[in-house]
């Protein structure tokens, strides 16, 4: 039997569109859903991504606390260290100094006498060494020693006459050297100088004693009834380091003359291997504080030493030769002819002999 | 609705759908997610800079190593302090007047801070003169001047003392020259050994060492300071007894100090230059002469 509906389309239509219907608002219902279930999870996310945000800024905190407690705790102990430091550096340092002058002070040889040694106080490397030989061949020997010595010295220099050949010259204008009297520093300290010191060294001398230059020499040898030392001292902190180690570099060779026997006089720089202390530099406290007024006061000390060789030289000096070496002479190395009859006996009781 | 069709209702549906999709998607769910992840990014690069109990518990184990390296270095410090330096008379505890004038210092003749000076000077004139029988001499003439300490324009200003964190005989930046005679290389060599067995006045440093003459009339010379670094703190300054920390209490301190004294001109000087007169108020109780000026 056929089924035959005779109710007109429209009648299903109606039903079939609510159907469509509700099924579309289910479908727009269940995307509203799953927006929202996505944006809880993201807030859950986010809520655990600010848990995890603020612990680790917790513990960045605490770190950072912990770090400027390490900080401090090490700022601590480099001011310790610094300290210990300091005691250890002037230690090795003021020990370094006898050691450097018993190296020179081997160094020596029998027929070389020592008048003063001393160091360039800057880099404590150059030694400079004012010394008394018999004549030139032993100077050139010992030289010739200490150039092969490469242990300990870099470079030795030594000042000693040149000769040329002038017929129409005296054979001692011949072999002065002419630098010396020009190494003489500081013209200005002088005249004041030696001429006043001793009367009869100043003759000879005054050449000389101007040679030194140093500040500090003047002051001895013009000044011979006061307290040397002092004076000296006065010259030292400000004295003309330019002066008196100009003196002592060139101006100290010549003839010259100890315990009568006549010789040379003669200015030897030899630069040290390794500095003395090796790399430490002057020991100061507080660190990096004080260092170049130090060192102003160093320099000076040289000139101040210039000064009293200059006083002395006049004495032993003699006619016009006399004249050049105290000329030529330089503070350090003016002792000689004064301070030999003083007990120093050559070879034996020099700076460098015992 | 009844008017219409299915097929423009599917289109509406599926427009709705896509529309609410959108616009949940966009705003709300993209906008959390942003934040979540920047917060994420946060965190993790807060972890990578050491935002983590790994870090923080390494560091905690650094810092107890670092103290006790501190502590070592400390010990070890102190067995050279005690050898070389000496006690000097103030802590941080202590009143600076007080550590100025009377605390005794454990050197001989010590009375006080500015008493310093003097018993080092003694002190040191004294070490050179002990070595005249092991064939080194001080030369004639030769001394070793000490500047006042706490010193304000030639006033005590014992709130100075709160600086004194070392101390530098002669002064800071400056050693004295020293002028000697020695009998023979050797004795000289061991006198400039000697000083490093000096102990608790200070740390001596010498330099430009320069050797001249024969035996036994060699003359020796060299730079020498000696650094004291105290083992303990100065004290803070006192505000009663000082002015210098204020210009205009500078300026009337002195004022009232001239007045007790009767000094009239000084206590007015010291009002007029205002500052500088301020900073030692010492002045200010200083009598005759400083009126008399």
């Amino acid at each position: 039997m056929l089924r035959i509906n005779l109710l007109p389309p429209y009648i299903y239509d109606k039903k079939k569109k609510v159907q469509v219907a509700a099924l579309w608002a289910g479908i727009v219902a269940a995307v509203a859903a799953s927006m929202i279930f996505l944006w809880v999870a993201r807030s859950s996310e986010l809520a655990a991504a600010k848990a995890e945000l603020e612990e680790a800024t917790t513990q960045q905190t605490a770190y950072n606390k912990l770090d400027g407690d390490i900080k401090k705790v090490k700022v601590d102990i480099k001011t310790t260290q610094d300290k210990q430091e300091f005691v250890a550096s002037a230690q090795t340092w003021n020990s370094a100094w006898p050691s450097a002058f018993e190296m020179i002070r081997d160094v020596r040889v029998e027929d070389i006498l020592y008048k003063s040694i001393n160091f360039d106080n800057a880099e404590r490397k150059t030694c400079t060494i004012a010394g008394f030989a018999q004549d030139e061949v032993r100077i050139a020997r010992w030289w010739m020693l200490l150039r092969n010595d490469k242990d300990k010295f870099d470079s030795v220099y030594m000042t000693i006459p040149t000769k040329g050949y002038d017929p129409g010259a005296s054979s001692a204008a011949g072999t002065m050297p002419g630098g010396m009297g020009g190494m003489g520093g500081g013209p200005t300290g002088m005249p004041g100088f030696g001429g006043s010191g001793r009367p009869g060294g100043g003759m000879k001398a005054m050449p000389s004693a101007s040679s030194m230059g140093g500040g500090g020499g003047g002051s001895r040898g013009g000044m011979p009834g006061m307290s040397p030392m002092g004076m000296g001292g006065a010259g030292m902190s400000r004295g003309g380091f330019g002066g008196g180690m100009g003196g002592a570099a060139a101006g100290n060779s010549g003839p010259g003359e100890v315990e009568g026997r006549k010789g040379l006089n003669f200015t030897a720089t030899a630069v040290l291997k390794r500095p003395i202390a090796g790399d430490l530099t002057l020991p100061v406290w507080p660190l990096g504080g004080g260092t170049g007024t130090a060192s102003a006061g160093m320099m000076g000390g040289m000139g101040g030493y210039g000064g009293m060789a200059g006083a002395r030289g006049g004495r032993g000096a003699t006619g016009a030769a006399g004249a050049m070496p105290s000329a030529a002479t330089p503070p350090a190395a003016a002792p000689p002819a004064d301070s030999a009859p003083s007990g120093g006996r050559r070879g034996k009781k020099d700076a460098g002999d015992e | 609705m009844s008017k219409l069709t299915i097929a423009q209702i599917n289109i509406i549906g599926i427009s709705i759908a896509i529309v609410l999709a959108l616009i949940l998607f966009l705003g709300p769910v993209r906008l959390k997610g942003n934040e979540a992840a920047d917060v994420e990014r946060t965190a993790k690069s807060t972890q990578e800079q050491n935002g983590t109990a790994d870090a923080v518990r390494k560091n905690q184990t650094l810092l107890k190593k670092t103290q006790a390296q501190s502590v070592l270095t400390k010990q070890q410090w102190a067995v050279s302090a005690v050898k070389y330096m000496p006690d000097l008379p103030y802590d941080d505890k202590t009143n600076p007047l007080s550590a100025y004038m009377f605390k005794p210092a454990s050197i001989e003749k010590g009375l006080g801070v500015r008493d310093l000076p003097t018993a080092w000077g003694e002190w040191i004139t004294a070490w050179y003169d002990a070595q005249r029988n092991l064939g080194v001499a001080r030369v004639p003439g030769m001394q070793f001047p000490i500047p006042a300490l706490a010193d304000s324009g030639g006033y005590a200003n014992p709130n100075a003392i709160a600086s004194l964190d070392h101390l530098t005989f002669p002064q800071d930046g400056r050693t004295w020259t020293v002028n000697l005679e020695a009998k023979s290389f050797d004795q000289a060599m061991a006198h400039l050994r000697r000083f490093n067995s000096i102990q608790r006045h200070g740390m001596p440093v010498i330099s430009n060492v320069t050797l001249s003459g024969q035996s036994p009339n060699l003359e020796l010379s060299y730079e020498m300071a000696l650094y004291v670094i105290p083992n303990s703190p100065p004290p803070a300054e006192d505000p009663f007894i000082n002015s210098s920390t204020g210009t205009a209490g500078g300026g009337g301190m002195p004022g009232m100090g001239g007045g007790m004294q009767g000094m009239g001109g000084r206590g007015s000087m010291g009002g007029m230059t205002g500052a500088p007169m301020g900073a030692p108020a010492g002045a200010a109780g200083r009598p005759p002469q400083a009126g008399g000026k």
